[in-house]
């Protein structure tokens, strides 16, 4: 998803209700924000849940991913940002 | 014999167990595969941040495919040729990093790819069979 926006008369960012769900973000849930010249990043903390297990001899997270994140949108995304 | 490609989302999905296409990333791993050197940067890139997996997990999920993956990297000039050759073959925004990855699997003499992202594949290797993890889920 690709939208522009703009910062609001208290020069707060506002982010759409569509903007959220297509992140896959949940109410209230902690986001990491990275800012760099000319861009904000804001995606979600790192699970602290989930570990590391053995199959067919390599290791597999059992991690919960953020609602609506898989590995194809997540590769699209990096992409997007780059 | 390896014989077929992954790319960063299938290797995604195969290591992480509850993603959309881990079941079917599962089903198609035969063991060894070819992979796009660049997809080791994506993976950690995607692991780490959309996904949600901590730092440390990405790094081990990632070294743990080093004795199944045979990595294929691409030199200065076969990259240059892609880069040159995208107007020409209609590839516009993001596709282009599909077009490396697949320069690889070509490279590699693969005949199969593995992805979770097969409409862009099916145009930059219209060809070759694309194994396409979303159907199979």
């Amino acid at each position: 998803m690709n939208v522009t926006i703009s910062l609001d008369n208290f020069n707060r960012l506002p982010v759409s209700r569509a903007l959220r769900a297509t992140a896959g973000f949940k109410r209230k849930q902690p986001l990491r924000a990275v800012a760099m010249p000319g861009k904000i990043i804001i995606e979600a903390m790192p699970s602290s849940g989930g570990r590391l297990v053995r199959r067919k001899g390599r290791m597999v997270w059992t991690g919960e991913l953020p609602d609506g994140v898989n590995s194809a949108n997540a590769v699209n995304a990096l992409r997007d940002e780059i | 014999m390896k014989s077929d490609f992954w790319d960063t989302s299938a290797l995604l999905a195969l290591q992480c167990a509850s993603d959309d296409f881990h079941a079917a990333a599962e089903a198609v791993f035969d063991g060894d595969c070819f992979a796009a050197r660049r997809s080791r940067a994506e993976f950690y890139c995607a692991a780490t941040g959309r996904m949600g997996v901590p730092p440390a997990v990405a790094l081990q999920l990632l070294e743990s495919l080093d004795e199944f993956v045979q990595w294929i990297s691409l030199t200065d000039a076969e990259e240059t040729r892609v880069v040159k050759s995208a107007p020409r073959r209609g590839l516009q925004g993001r596709i282009l990093f599909d077009a490396l990855i697949a320069e690889c699997a070509a490279k590699a003499g693969c005949k199969m790819v593995v992805t979770a992202n097969p409409t862009h594949f099916r145009h930059v290797l219209p060809h070759t069979d694309i194994v396409d993890l979303t159907v199979q889920k």
